[in-house]
């Protein structure tokens, strides 16, 4: 549900001469109005709201007197927004008109004739702007959000050739208006990275030239560590963005390609279409704007998880370096990796539910939830829980895999498995599987039944089941079905040392 | 050939910045939305706008908006009401 609101669903304003104070209290109660209402069809309809927030007025008949007369209608309008964004419920989304008629001018965003004429509420040439931003906003809560911002080097974080001026002739920093905006673009880049974007690299250079800006550059905002994947080669670059998808286990759909050279972005669209592409625009004073536009990094909430995310990829490089110098199990014993098991609860929960909206490649059914189906569905008196948080000495990965499943008479269903590629070839899956089992023995139950949906995204998994000993029970075109017996289940070996919070046996 | 058409808008409209392109473009995609169901892998959702103000001129466009971003929308517009007493009633 979009409710597309308009200064007129106001429901209340204070009076022209009210104090700051009086004005927020109505501003407050308007608030409480609207979103309640969107509570209760969230409620009533088990659906997600999406509410608009009030662009400022054309008209000012205090002018600058209004930024300090609480009762004036623009300024209780920002107030109302405020509060509307702090007093919104989960499943209760603001699409923030407010800030997009600011960007783009409220005497241009609302065009008054058309209002009076047609009741069109956004004139004509930014209706494409709030349908995107509309669409961002629904894209978010379903999983369509981008992982990863792959960048090119040279004219994109830096003005100049590294290779052919060397650090010192790199056009980076104060001093010069592109230096200065090539600046403010890292700063733009690390800002995303800190909100749980992860940063790569790709670039058309050797890698000595690469990494010397970040390692030497004074003005360099971005460091090495930033970036959880680093190319500089001189392959095609969409060989590279799938080299950087594989190495962070991702899907080359969760990249977002950024780099000034039209021919490269040609290449990529062409070779890989899945990877989102930027049209950055000529001058890099444009390209932070450029970036936000795109709204590819949208996201529903951010998470402690997300704020993490950079460091646990690095701390994933640095396991991967290690894995290259000992074989696979003395690998995974090295890691001394310690796992978390816990039902779902009020702690994990906005975790859970992002990881269900968002987990494409290790999702074994891949089905979405709103918050209020998901509530409902580990609340039920037949339904049971597991999460998974992970681990090992390079650090804490937080929370890495859900499971839900079903007790049916004799049968443990497994409705939900999914888990972030992060921890993938960890045997991550053979301690669920056999957590899985040793649930359902102590429950009465003598088989587990799982199924695969394919989805075009989860190829990842398509063998998961066949691989744990599972025999498959019926296929379709739609899903593959699979039972394992419990009396003949051999746990699968791993190298994970367990902490059981809240789970039987 | 269907497909191929659907790709193409799909890129188009991820690409659109301009506001009579992007109408252009979300009428390309009603028509092709004349000729079958979406050629190209989507999430499907159903979208009620509501409010008082019109609305039939963001659902087309809306509609592109969502294709861009692998969503198919089956959009339904409501009758004209104000948006408050919409969310409140019982058999909205």
């Amino acid at each position: 549900m979009l409710a597309v609101l308009t200064a007129q669903d106001v429901p209340e304003w204070p009076d022209a001469l009210a104090s700051a104070s009086e004005a927020s209290a109505v501003a407050e109660r308007a608030a409480r109005l609207l979103l309640g209402a969107a509570e209760s069809f969230r409620a009533r309809s088990g659906s997600e709201v999406l509410l608009d927030n009030f662009p400022a007025l054309r008209e000012r008949p205090l002018g600058n007197l209004a930024a300090r007369t609480p009762g004036d209608p623009g300024n209780f309008l920002q107030r109302l927004n405020l509060a509307l964004g702090d007093l919104a419920p989960p499943g209760v989304h603001i699409v923030d008109s407010a800030a997009l008629a600011a960007l783009h001018g409220a005497t241009r965003w609302r065009d008054a004739r058309l209002w009076y004429e047609a009741k069109q509420p956004i004139a004509h040439a930014w209706v494409p702007e709030y349908v995107r931003s509309v669409a961002a906003v629904i894209a978010a809560r379903l999983g369509g959000a981008r992982k990863c911002l792959v960048l090119d080097l040279d004219e994109t974080l830096w003005g100049g050739v590294v290779g052919d001026a060397g650090v010192a002739g790199i056009e980076l920093g104060e001093g010069t208006p592109r230096g200065e905006a090539f600046k403010s673009f890292q700063q733009h880049v690390r800002a995303l990275r800190e909100r749980g974007v992860l940063l790569a690299v790709c670039s058309k250079n050797e890698l000595e030239n690469a990494r010397a800006p970040f390692e030497r550059h004074p003005e360099c905002v971005l460091k090495l560590s930033d970036f959880a994947a680093f190319r500089a080669s001189w392959d095609p670059k969409s060989d590279s963005l799938r080299a950087i998808a594989e190495d962070l286990s991702l899907h080359p759909s969760a990249l977002v390609f950024v780099d000034d050279n039209p021919a490269e972005r040609e290449q990529v669209r062409r070779a890989l279409p899945e990877v989102a592409v930027l049209d950055m625009p000529a001058d890099p004073a444009d390209y932070a704007a450029a970036l936000d536009a795109s709204r590819w990094f949208e996201a529903a909430e951010v998470t402690a998880d997300d704020r993490a995310r950079a460091g646990q990829y690095e701390r994933r490089s640095a396991a991967r370096a290690l894995s290259q110098t000992m074989d696979l199990s003395e690998f995974l014993a090295s890691l001394e990796m310690r796992a978390q098991l816990a039902p779902i609860d009020d702690t994990s929960f906005a975790r859970v539910l992002q990881l269900a909206n968002k987990t494409n490649q290790f999702n074994l059914t891949t089905r979405r939830f709103t918050e209020a189906e998901l509530r409902a569905w580990i609340e039920r008196p037949e339904g049971m829980s597991l999460t998974v948080r992970l681990a090992d000495r390079f650090g804490d990965h937080g929370l890495v895999g859900v499971v839900t499943a079903t007790s049916l008479g004799d049968t443990l269903r497994i409705d939900d498995w999914l888990m972030s590629c992060r921890v993938l070839k960890r045997g991550v899956e053979h301690l669920v599987v056999t957590e899985l089992a040793a649930l359902a023995s102590a429950r009465g139950h003598a088989r587990l039944r799982g199924r695969f949906v394919p989805t075009g995204r989860n190829e990842l998994v398509r063998t998961l089941f066949d691989d744990l000993g599972f025999v498959r029970a019926a296929a379709s075109d739609h899903e593959i079905a699979y039972e394992l017996e419990l009396a003949s289940f051999r746990p699968p070996s791993h190298f994970i040392a367990i902490d059981r919070r809240g789970v039987p046996g | 050939m269907q497909e191929e058409s659907w790709k193409a808008l799909q890129t188009a409209a991820n690409g659109a910045t301009e506001a009579t392109e992007f109408r252009r473009l979300a009428r390309q995609l009603a028509r092709l939305r004349a000729g079958g169901a979406p050629q190209i892998p989507v999430q499907e959702i159903t979208l009620s706008i509501i409010g008082r103000a019109t609305r039939d001129f963001l659902a087309q466009q809306l509609d592109l908006a969502l294709i861009a971003r692998g969503i198919s929308a089956a959009i339904e517009l409501p009758p004209y009401s104000s948006a408050l007493q919409q969310l409140l009633d019982a058999d909205s």
